[in-house]
């Protein structure tokens, strides 16, 4: 990797065209899936089933 | 519907599971690599540790970043940035797995294909130009030397050919997942669309209810300028054409409102059309008078019928449906109209229920012989006029009538004599009453009747009396009348009737055939004594 890091510097026209490129998907990349409704739209966590009404105790109700 | 589908959240797959699926398919493809550098030793060109540490901290920053604590947003721009961080991986591991020429540009394909599917189609692309870029990359850094060139005999149209068939196979996965989920959607929408007409329509105590919610539904969910809901009720045919009563619910784009139609309906036109045919009838409302009359001016129509059983017949009209929106309207989709069938049958049974309900209800309350009410109806309609007339300060009088010599008629005439009598005193007294009176039996040959204020008992009663004589039964026919009025004789319901049956007495014993009116209760002594 550091061998990658100094090679970029060393070619500084190629890096100036990448940092563009990057950059700008970099800026953008965000907004383009953010307001899919399949995100943005869908409930957090799936509907919890419904819980059935905790058992009468007849005792106390004599 | 044909709009554009309204998202319902509870419809969609949940965020976190979303994410765990993603995240499941993120840790399986990071974990390829590693194996294609076992498995394929030919197409190695980086060291062990040089895949497997990478694959590692990639992993990791996957797990992180599908951290389900987070809010939403926070949530969403996380999983951007792990999903950079796996387009570098990918990157990486192309360099180190033989470039364009190994097994990564395959498990590429496989990544954006299952995050198309799995997270979303913008994801799918967004991840796909990502890549593509990461791979141009690396392909430009390998060619001027900043990476080691690993695979030299991959060139640019490798490169070219790997990107194309890339997006390609993206787009099209995209397109066509994109076009069934939205046949699906729109498949649900109909459905629960149904099924909350169906709970709504279950809460409707009248027909014309069901008529204005289904009319609603017709303007709102299927999309028409207008929508009519038409209750039709057949009188008889003649001439080919049947005359008809039709209630009629109207909602248009300010409102609802209800017009009621009588008349017949011509042969040849499309109300005609509907009430014969058992599919749908798609034409011109411009040559149907009825049409004319409920829904002015309309243009094309789609007319859905449904019968209730054994009464009327609901037709839903829709002006254009399905058109609003779209710009050049020249059919109608299948689909609406399948859920107007749909929508127009449940909303027939939903009629027939509440007409079913009200002839229950009529019987429950209708003597069967004479037609007027019974004892039951009496009892609550003469409380509820009571408390209305005490409430507002009004008069209002009981008349207790009783056939004269009413055993001496059977005995003489027969049992079906003293039914015809009592069914002529019936009949009477439903047609000649005036408005808002009402009549009941009271019991065996005893009628009672309830007069609201400004109606005069007495000359109500003479006039009976008259009527009476005059009728057209065997034998002689008179009836003796008792009148009480609120509040002299009485300010509840059974003061009045003892009231009115003392009077009534009392025409008996002074020779029967008369009006007796019930001499006031004496008025309590207001004043102060000393």
């Amino acid at each position: 990797m550091q061998q990658v890091a100094i090679a970029l510097v060393a070619q500084r026209q190629v890096s100036v065209g990448v940092l563009i490129v990057v950059a700008a998907f970099l800026l953008v990349q965000d907004r383009l899936d953010r307001s899919d409704p399949k995100l943005a739209a869908a409930p957090l966590v799936p509907l919890p089933d419904l819980p059935y009404e905790p058992p009468t105790n007849h005792e106390d109700h004599r | 519907m044909s709009r554009s589908p309204r998202t319902r959240p509870t419809s969609l797959v949940s965020f976190s599971e979303r994410m765990a699926w993603v995240l499941l398919v993120r840790l399986l493809v990071i974990a390829m690599p590693v194996g294609a550098y076992w498995l394929l030793p030919s197409e190695r060109t980086a060291t062990w540790a040089e895949v497997v540490q990478p694959a590692v901290a990639t992993a990791l920053v996957a797990a992180a970043t599908s951290w389900k604590r987070l809010p939403r947003r926070a949530s969403i721009t996380v999983l951007g940035f792990g999903l950079l961080v796996d387009g570098v991986y990918l990157g990486w591991v192309l360099h180190c797995l033989h470039g364009l020429l190994g097994p990564v540009p395959r498990i590429a394909v496989v990544y954006v294909l299952a995050l198309t599917l799995l997270a979303s189609f913008r994801t799918g692309v967004k991840v796909t130009l990502w890549h593509s870029i990461v791979l141009v990359l690396v392909f430009e850094f390998e060619q001027v030397g900043i990476l080691p060139d690993t695979s030299p005999a991959a060139g640019p149209g490798h490169l070219r050919w790997h990107l194309l068939s890339l997006w390609v196979l993206v787009v099209t996965v995209a397109a066509f997942a994109a076009a069934n989920e939205r046949e699906l959607r729109r498949r649900r929408y109909d459905s629960d669309l149904l099924r909350r007409f169906g709970l709504d329509a279950e809460r409707c105590t009248t027909g014309t209810e069901v008529g204005s919610l289904l009319a609603v539904l017709g303007r709102d969910e299927l999309l028409a300028r207008r929508a009519a809901v038409l209750l039709v009720h057949e009188d008889g045919a003649g001439d080919g054409t049947p005359a008809v009563r039709a209630t009629c619910v109207v909602a248009q784009p300010d409102g609802v409102r209800e017009v009621r139609w009588s008349g017949r309906v011509p042969a040849g036109g499309a109300l005609s059309d509907a009430l014969t045919s058992r599919v749908p009838v798609l034409r011109s409302a411009d040559d149907d008078p009825v049409l004319a009359d409920v829904l002015p001016g309309a243009g094309r129509v789609v007319l859905v019928r449904a019968n209730v059983p054994g009464s009327s017949t609901v037709v839903l009209v829709l002006e254009e449906p399905g058109g609003r929106h779209r710009l050049r309207p020249r059919g109608v989709p299948q689909r609406l109209v399948t859920t107007a069938e749909q929508a127009t049958a449940q909303a027939a049974s939903t009629v027939a229920r509440t007409e079913l309900v009200d002839r229950l209800r009529t019987a429950a309350a209708t003597d069967g012989l004479t037609g007027v009410g019974n004892r039951r109806a009496l009892d609550q309609a003469l409380a509820a006029a009571v408390d209305d007339a005490r409430n507002a300060g009004r008069n209002l009088s009981v008349l207790l009538l009783d056939l004269d010599h009413f055993k001496r008629l059977n005995d003489t005439h027969g049992h079906e004599a003293g039914d015809d009598a009592l069914r002529a005193v019936g009949g009477l007294l439903r047609t000649e009453l005036p408005v808002g009176a009402f009549s009941a039996r009271y019991g065996g040959e005893e009628f009672c009747v309830v007069l609201p204020d400004g109606v005069d008992g007495t000359v109500t009663a003479e006039a009976l009396c008259r009527r009476v004589r005059s009728l057209d039964v065997p034998g002689p026919l008179t009836v003796s009348v008792g009148v009480s009025s609120l509040p002299g004789d009485g300010v509840s319901a059974r003061e009045l009737l003892h009231a009115a049956d003392t009077a009534l007495y009392d025409a008996k014993r002074a020779g029967r055939d008369r009006v007796v009116v019930a001499r006031h209760r004496e008025e309590p002594d207001l004043r102060v004594t000393t």
